[in-house]
């Protein structure tokens, strides 16, 4: 077991190098512009949040740089470990099929819920969208909604453990987790903070920069963790 | 997934005990709830540090990976 998660941390960490790399490519433009944009439009909020700006304590070059790597890296390898732990639980119990298969079937899984669900009803947002004053409510709203997810697919994935046939195990995991999200999603409030005068195009770079960043650290940390059990950890 | 019920075929990987997995489960959730929360929200919503050091600090890759930052 030991081992398995000291996989599941290396693997976290060699792809949060890989993550960088594209957070860098097609992420920081985005940001890059979205703070331009907030530092010559004074009637945002760029006084009352001097994080964004050049000038308040840190330098773009230390957030962009070590900042986003060690965010990143931190990020990487907890991931790294909670797929070591799934792995874990799910192997021999939930799925049956080879390593690679397990690991794919858990982050495939994980990135739905963790990521792609929570994106859909709370996007995030670039430098100089959003209203402060919400920030609250916006976090606990976020955090809510994606904690309920991962209960949801748990219970999902408990309930259709004894059904033998696969396309009914399918379908029912999947209208389990379909019908309570949605309805969770129906219920909870949604925030329509985008200042009319912001350039879409850039609000979309940055979203799609966003998946693409998740996307990234999900699937090689899925692609790195695979190998490395294949290839140190078969004895346990 | 025709062997749902008996997980010690042969042929399968076998299951890992549970009493094996558990206090590494808790240690790593720990791990990833602390990891989440100074990445994703501390001295946003939250604040249990003074100052705005760390939210500037992993304030890019807060923004990259989607949370919401301000
Ligand atoms: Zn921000």
């Amino acid at each position: 077991m030991t081992r398995l998660l000291v996989l599941g941390l290396l693997a976290g960490l060699l792809a949060s190098v890989v993550t960088f790399g594209v957070a860098r490519l097609v992420g920081e433009p985005a940001l890059d512009a979205a703070i331009a944009l907030e530092t010559t439009d004074s009637h945002t909020h760029a006084a009352d949040t001097p994080d964004h700006s050049d000038t308040g304590g840190m330098s773009r070059r230390l957030q962009a740089g070590p900042g986003l790597f060690v965010g990143l890296a931190a990020v990487g390898v907890a991931l790294g470990g909670i797929l070591a732990i799934s792995y874990a639980v799910a192997r021999g119990r939930f799925l049956h099929g080879s390593t690679r298969a397990t690991v794919g079937w858990i982050t495939s899984l994980g990135f739905a819920a963790v990521i792609v669900v929570p994106m859909l009803k709370f996007p995030g947002n670039p430098p100089a969208v959003g209203n402060p004053e919400t920030i609250g409510a916006r976090t606990l709203a976020y955090f809510a909604f994606l904690a309920l997810s991962l209960a949801t697919l748990g219970l999902a994935v408990s309930a259709v453990k004894g059904i033998a046939s696969r396309r009914r195990k399918m379908l029912i995991g999947a209208g389990i987790y379909a019908g309570v999200m949605s309805g969770a999603a129906i219920l909870l409030p949604s925030f329509h903070e985008v200042d009319p005068a912001f350039p879409r195009d850039l609000l979309w770079q940055f979203r799609a920069s966003t998946l693409a960043v998740q996307a990234t650290l999900w699937a090689s940390t899925g692609i790195a963790f695979g190998w490395l059990v294949e290839r140190f950890g078969q004895s346990i | 997934m025709t062997v749902a019920t008996r997980p010690a075929v042969s042929s399968a990987l076998p299951a890992i005990p549970m009493g094996d997995i558990a206090p590494w489960a808790i240690l790593a959730s720990l791990l990833a709830v602390l990891v989440v929360y100074f990445v994703g929200a501390e001295q946003g919503a939250w604040s249990v540090i003074a100052g705005t050091d760390v939210h500037e600090f992993v304030h890019d890759a807060r923004h990259l990976l989607g949370f919401p930052c301000h």
